[in-house]
């Protein structure tokens, strides 16, 4: 470790400088990019488990599915089409979302992949989407069938599985009455039970 | 109109759902039925009958010590309320058009949304297709030539309550992409 003493303010803020594009690099290695997320079951820099957890319940249905996720394999609850509508969604407006979160205050938005801007003619034919995006949707679908089969796939279906129900059971462990301290709130319950009791009588 | 209101008898599964809302909605005048016309006995009392024929709507007040075990049902077989009882049980099974459309467009966002996710073309919603047979067998409505010409009238609305689905899956997916989660943990 280099003591800050040692160095003239010069070279302490080329150091400092230096320090911070290491992190912002390692960062950038460490953010799963589009291509991670498209090679689906190789579930490369985890990136499919992100998808999994966050952008697939958009479409397969969150609450509803909430459950079986933790209880079934991915393929039993999200159908062919919706983990294709889900990739291609992403896919369609990466650019822009990633644009977004990088430069919030920005105004020169990039376009999206596949769907039309606006509501004129033209972007209702397709219902909002381009010709490409239906057929990229269906490529996308064959491409999941395709990965479907693969043992990665299935590998990959049982390690989500395992974290699903492990963070799951966390999760149940952590509202049980008897880990928390009661706090006693009096209420009128036993007062109209009295009552009634008076009025029986 | 091909399809008169009120004029769709459908069974199984539409007509439970609508079912379950009607005798929601003439709650009220069933339960008063029946209390018009049980006499309910509580231990060691029992409750005076308020009928139909009294209007009698005053709290059923306390008489005295009792004899009987049982709820008795006094004869409905005539009058009034007999007609009136046929008449809730027939409604249960009578569909509008804007119920049937409601079942339908509730089947496309739950279920067809996950199997179907773009009608490109407009044959896709014909007579005979998948998604026709696909929504018929669904709700359970029978092949007639009555719900033929309300397919070829209402058809669109599939593709537009799809489409709804569709954009608000979009705007889902992307408050899960923008998420705190997503973006201190993963992407950035």
């Amino acid at each position: 470790m280099i003591s800050d003493n040692s160095l003239s303010p010069f070279l302490f803020h080329i150091y400092i400088f230096e320090g911070m594009m290491k992190e912002a690099d390692a960062a950038e290695e460490d953010r799963p990019t589009l291509l991670d997320m498209l090679s689906m079951g190789d579930n490369e820099n985890n990136a499919y488990i992100t998808f999994c957890d966050y952008i697939l319940p958009a479409v397969c249905g969150r609450k509803s599915n909430e459950a079986k996720f933790n209880k079934s394999y991915l393929s039993k609850v999200a159908s062919v089409s919706d983990e294709a509508f889900a990739l291609l969604s992403i896919e369609n407006a990466w650019d822009r979302w990633v644009f977004q979160l990088d430069n919030p205050d920005s105004d020169n938005i990039p376009a999206t992949r596949y769907s039309q801007e606006g509501s004129q003619s033209r972007a209702l034919i397709y219902s909002g989407w381009k010709r490409i995006g239906t057929e990229r949707f269906r490529e996308l679908q064959k491409l999941v069938k395709e990965d479907r089969t693969t043992d990665d796939r299935m590998e990959f279906e049982k390690l989500y599985l395992a974290k699903r129900q492990e963070s799951s059971s966390k999760n149940r462990r952590g509202i049980r009455f008897r880990d928390n301290d009661h706090a006693i709130i009096e209420n009128d319950l036993l007062e109209d039970l009295d009552d009634v009791v008076a009025v029986g009588v | 109109m091909v399809v008169s209101n009120a004029d769709i008898k459908c069974s199984n599964m539409a007509s439970r759902l609508l079912a379950s809302r009607a005798s929601s909605a003439g709650g009220a005048a069933a339960s008063t039925t029946n209390q018009t016309l049980t006499s309910r006995t509580i231990t060691g009392r029992t409750t005076s009958i308020p009928t139909r024929t009294s209007n009698n709507t005053a709290p059923p007040s306390v008489v005295g010590t009792t004899v009987t075990t049982n709820d008795t049902v006094s004869d409905i077989g005539s009058g009034a309320s007999a007609v009136f009882m046929n008449q809730q049980r027939s409604n249960d099974f009578i569909l509008t058009n804007d119920q049937l459309l409601g079942i339908v467009s509730k089947n496309v966002r739950l279920d067809l949304f996950h199997l179907v996710k773009f009608i490109t073309s407009p044959s896709e919603l014909d007579w005979g297709e998948p998604i026709q047979r696909w929504i018929f067998k669904k709700v359970n409505f029978s092949e007639d030539k009555s719900l033929k010409e309300f397919w070829a009238k209402h058809c669109r609305c599939v593709r537009l309550a799809l489409n709804k689905k569709r954009g608000n899956v979009s705007t889902e997916v992307k408050s899960s992409f923008m998420s705190k989660s997503i973006i201190s943990y993963h992407l950035t």
